[in-house]
């Protein structure tokens, strides 16, 4: 079978392993939330648990996109507001509004963080063959954090590769590439 | 290092460290004019344990340099010599050597060998001086000399000479006494190679045997040249109680172990190899033997093959196996009888024999699996600690028997052997810091814990069947486990708290070696030693203080000419004082010296630029005395060693206030001065002033804040047009819009309705507007940088009593994030004149 390879090097390592692996597990699980009309998947196992969004202290002088530190049972866990980092129009947040607590593996080990997102959609097993490259978006724009595309029901989730999304060393500014992206649509 | 025994390495070095403080406060103490018996003994079995320690685990350099140590203070202690100061003197060199050699070793380094060296050489000056200091057969002072070219591999030295044979009957009550052969032959397995032999012959029957006695003698060849002092040296302890025989070997006709050729004669013939668990499960192999001793005459041989390495032995296990001949009159369901409970868990092969040679034979086979002659020096060696320890079997390997089949892969199953070594673990870790804590403090603990546990079933029934009218019950139930949880958060701190006197301990010692360095007379004292301080707290308020403590001796204390002609007794005070005040601890360090000097205190600012002379007149007392706090301030005259390079007192002020605590100086010119340091107990929680500014709360360490009050909108100006001003009384205090920085919207821009809170950062005061104070509280500190990043002006958040989290303000961050020029803010702050005045620094 042929396998798909995606842009990014440490990827294709990790697609080989599960192209190779024919267990009884069809792929991999993720789950996927929907923002501004598009469904957006990460890993399930990265993924801690999902929320109401309540308010969260704000950081002094701290970028647009995080909004705050909430309290997550005694710890301190900052919010980041995925829409603002992906340059979408900010909305209102409202009851129903949903904050995702993630497990981000980084360069100084494992951080806990929330993003808030429109809405939890659904979760797939998505079998890593199916899946797309993201497009090469030129040299100007990083797809990294990118995993990959992929078709369930004629909709398409685009995969995110979570650690590298939401490593705060380097924040992206992920406007341009998302603005790109939508146009190579 | 090996496995088994690096996991011991933190408990000696404590213990070392520890026996290291025993022997300097001991050392302090005492008088040469009066030697206490008791103290020096004191001393010396701090010596003697670290020494055996370092010795069990490897650590020559230390055992070695303890040993000359020892060597002179046993002599002291026996009375053959009497200990002068400089004696004094170098004993304390000595401890800190040894603790810096201790150190290098707990990290993993290669120590520094250069004074350890030195100071052997001193002591062995001293040894040297006093002939009549060899008294007991000790060994004369170049031998620790050769014992240093020998332990580094020099054997050709002059006078030495090999090979040796050395024959050892320790005395019976050697190992209760706390001699360990096993640690001479180790020792002298240091020195070069050595092969053991035991000797058997006056090892009692087996009901005559005694556990704790030792029966054993060894032949040592030991192999390589060496001078004949090092061999006795090595012996030395239980030189007056052992049968020792030193002679060169080929003096001797080696007749060794003419004793294994034992007859055996017909009859039973067990081969009895116990798993390695027997001794763990409770099954003595010694009862077997003891049981099949009754049934008749029993031999025993033990077999000692399956020994692993030195290094990976383990002290519970069992390595061995044993050949046991019985009498053929003997009923075969006895011995099975006395097998029965280890049957399961052993090889056992009991056959009828016919003769002897067929023993011999394979008890060759056996030995010859040893892959070559040295090794099996060691595995005898092990044997030999192995009868030392269970006392119970005949060991007869020779190491001749080099090139037989081995034929006892029959009753060995290979795996076994595979089995007998333990897999090798990872490298020890160098540090692994430990607490210890009182036994009432964890029975505290556990009371709490239990109480706890009551309330919370107490709740538990409450909830299952609650009806309104238990509402008063619940309130109640509620209230106590609120008691509860407070009283085990206090107890749970309480177990980091360590009393001070860790930290005042080392304070003796340097006020007489620096009292003594400047020829002044200082008496130092301490109180409330028992105050319980944060074990992290104390960590790092030890270096301020010793600054401190070094100042008040150097700066502070005059000479006794000038305290006499000043009127006051010839030997200075430094006292020490600790004491707990609100959450806080407090410690003072007041000296009746000469205090600071205001006029020289200006002169050297103003010559350093720090002030103008103008402004200097006008400086209140405690301004001046401020100034000392200031980066590159020093009025020393001249730099010394002990003090005076100017980075000392800011070093001191920044630590104290990197633990959220404070220090001030009062000083009175001619009688002296007291340094008054402000602790919080405990770095976790934080005394917090809460303040809201709009919609969010901030929370002000409280020992920062010097003031608050309400702002004037007329008493503000502003500094060419960059720094706000607030002239607070006679002082002019540079003022933070806390929302401007943190771009929060306020409640209110008039500076009319909000509030000041006067804080102090670096000496300086510091005004921050801020809409409404809230209440005071203790908080717990929790890290931002955990799962987010640093943030700039503040150094943590923690969670209020409704769940929401609070951000807590780092007060220097926080100047520093509003750019006030230092320099401006200092010229600012000292400045009690006109605004003319003002403008023209601006």
């Amino acid at each position: 079978m042929q396998m798909v390879n995606t842009t990014t090097q440490d990827g294709s390592e990790k697609h080989a392993l599960d192209n190779g692996v024919a267990n009884s597990n069809d792929g991999d699980q993720f789950l996927t939330f929907i923002m501004a009309g598009e469904e957006y998947g990460v890993d399930i196992l990265c993924v801690q648990e999902i929320r109401g969004w309540e308010s969260a202290t704000p950081i002094p002088n701290a970028p647009p996109n995080i909004k705050g530190v909430i309290n997550l049972r005694g710890t301190i866990v900052p919010i980041v507001d995925l829409r603002q980092c992906f340059g979408l129009e900010a909305i209102e947040y409202t009851p129903v509004t949903v904050v995702i607590v993630l497990k981000v593996v980084g360069g100084s080990g494992s951080r806990i963080m929330g993003i808030v997102v429109d809405a939890v959609s659904d979760v797939y097993n998505l079998a890593m063959d199916d899946m797309k490259a993201a497009p090469d978006l030129g040299d100007s724009v990083s797809t990294d954090y990118i995993r990959g595309l992929v078709n369930v029901d004629d909709k398409m989730v685009i995969l995110l590769e979570i650690d590298k999304l939401l490593n705060m060393d380097e924040l992206p500014d992920l406007a341009e590439v998302s603005a790109k992206l939508a146009a190579t649509q | 290092m090996s496995v088994d025994l690096s996991q011991f390495h933190q408990v000696f070095f404590e213990e070392s460290f520890e026996g290291l403080d025993a022997m300097e406060s001991a050392l302090m103490e005492l008088d040469p004019a009066a030697v206490d018996t008791e103290t020096i003994n004191t001393i010396f079995r701090a010596a003697h344990s670290i020494k055996g320690g370092s010795a069990t685990f490897g650590f020559s350099i230390v055992a070695e340099f303890t040993h000359v140590l020892e060597t002179l203070l046993d002599e002291i202690r026996s009375g053959t010599r009497s200990i002068r100061q400089e004696d004094i003197d170098l004993f304390l060199q000595s401890v800190d050597c040894l603790r810096d050699l201790l150190h290098a070793l707990q990290q993993g380094q290669e120590p520094d060998k250069a004074g350890p060296n030195q100071l052997q050489a001193e002591f062995e000056e001293i040894l040297a001086s006093d002939p009549a200091a060899t008294q007991t057969g000790e060994p004369p002072v170049t031998d620790a000399e050769a014992l240093m070219e020998a332990a580094t591999a020099q054997p050709d030295a002059p006078q030495t000479d090999g090979p040796w044979r050395i024959i050892f009957r320790p005395g019976r009550d050697v190992l209760r006494t706390g001699n360990e052969p096993l640690r001479m032959l180790r020792e002298l397995a240091e020195l070069g190679r050595i092969s053991v032999t035991p000797l058997l012959d006056r090892l009692p029957s087996f009901s005559g045997l005694e556990p704790e006695g030792c029966f054993l003698g060894f032949e040592i060849i030991f192999r390589d040249r060496i001078d004949r002092d090092s061999i006795v040296e090595v012996f030395e302890w239980v030189a007056d109680e052992s049968e020792l025989d030193i002679r060169l070997a080929c003096e001797q006709s080696s007749s060794a172990a003419e004793e294994s050729s034992s007859s055996a004669g017909a009859g039973w013939k067990i081969n009895f190899r116990p798993g390695e668990d027997i001794l763990r499960t409770g099954n003595e192999p010694l009862r077997i033997f003891r049981e099949l001793a009754d049934l008749g005459t029993l031999q025993v041989e033990a077999d000692v093959t399956r020994m692993p390495d030195w290094s990976t032995i383990n002290p519970e296990s069992s390595y061995l196996g044993w050949r046991l001949q019985l009498p053929a009159d003997v009923e075969r369901e006895a011995i099975d009888e006395a097998f029965e409970w280890v049957v399961d868990d052993s090889d056992l092969v009991i056959e009828q024999n016919a003769g002897a040679t067929d023993v011999a034979d394979r008890e060759d086979a056996d030995v010859s699996e040893a892959p070559s002659a040295d090794s099996s020096a060691v595995i005898v060696a092990q044997a030999a600690e192995a009868a030392a320890v269970v006392a119970t079997p005949s060991v007869e390997p020779q190491e001749e028997t080099a090139a037989q089949t081995p034929s006892a892969a029959a009753t060995i199953p290979a795996a076994r052997a595979a089995e007998t070594t333990p897999a090798a673990a990872g490298p020890a870790k160098t540090e692994s810091t430990s607490i210890r804590v009182g036994i009432d403090k964890v029975d505290t603990l556990i009371n709490m814990v239990g109480e706890l546990v009551i309330t919370q079933s107490m709740l538990g029934q409450l909830g299952n069947e609650f009806e309104i009218d238990d509402l008063p019950k619940l309130l109640e139930g509620l209230s106590q486990l609120e008691q509860n949880t407070r009283e085990l958060q206090e107890s749970v701190m309480r177990i980091r708290m360590l009393p001070i006197s860790f930290t005042f301990s080392r304070f003796p010692r340097m006020v007489r070696d620096l009292s003594r360095r400047l020829n002044k007379k200082i008496e130092l004292k301490m109180l409330g030693e028992q105050t319980e301080l944060d074990k992290t707290v104390m960590e790092k308020i030890g270096d301020p203080l010793v600054h401190l403590v070094r100042n008040a001796i150097d700066h502070g204390i005059e000479t006794p000419e000038e305290r006499l002609q000043s009127g006051k007794t010839e030997s200075g005070t430094i006292t020490l004082n600790a004491y707990h005040q609100g959450g806080n601890v407090v410690i003072e360090i007041t000296d009746d010296g000469k205090g600071l000097n205001r006029e020289r205190i200006l002169q050297k600012a103003i010559d350093n630029g720090m002030l103008s002379s103008k402004d200097a007149s006008q400086l209140s007392n405690e301004q001046v005395h401020d100034l000392i706090f200031q980066p590159g301030f020093s009025t020393a005259q001249e730099v010394s060693d002990v003090s005076g390079r100017g980075v000392g007192m800011d070093v001191v002020r920044r630590n104290i206030q990197e633990l959220n605590g404070s220090v001030e100086i009062n000083s009175t010119e001619g009688t002296g001065s007291r340094i008054t340091i402000r602790l919080p107990l405990t770095l976790a929680i934080l005394d917090g002033q809460l303040v809201r500014v709009g919609k969010e709360t901030y929370i002000f360490p409280l020992v920062s804040i010097v003031e608050s009050l309400q702002s004037e909108q007329k008493m503000i100006n502003q500094v060419a047009g960059g720094c706000d001003v607030f002239q607070l009384r006679d002082e002019y205090v540079p003022i933070i819009r806390l929302f401007d920085i943190f771009c929060v919207e306020p409640e209110f821009h008039d500076l009319d309705e909000s509030l000041l809170v006067v804080v102090e950062c670096d000496g300086e005061k510091v005004g921050i507007v801020v809409d409404e104070l809230l209440a005071q509280q203790q908080v717990v500190i929790k890290s931002l940088e955990q799962n987010y990043q640093r943030v700039e002006g503040i150094s943590g958040a923690t969670i209020l009593g409704d769940g929401t989290v609070a951000l807590i303000l780092d007060i220097p961050g926080l100047v520093k994030l509003a750019g006030i020029n230092h320099q401006l803010r200092s010229r600012v702050s000292s400045l009690a004149s006109s605004h003319q005045e003002l403008n023209q620094y601006a």
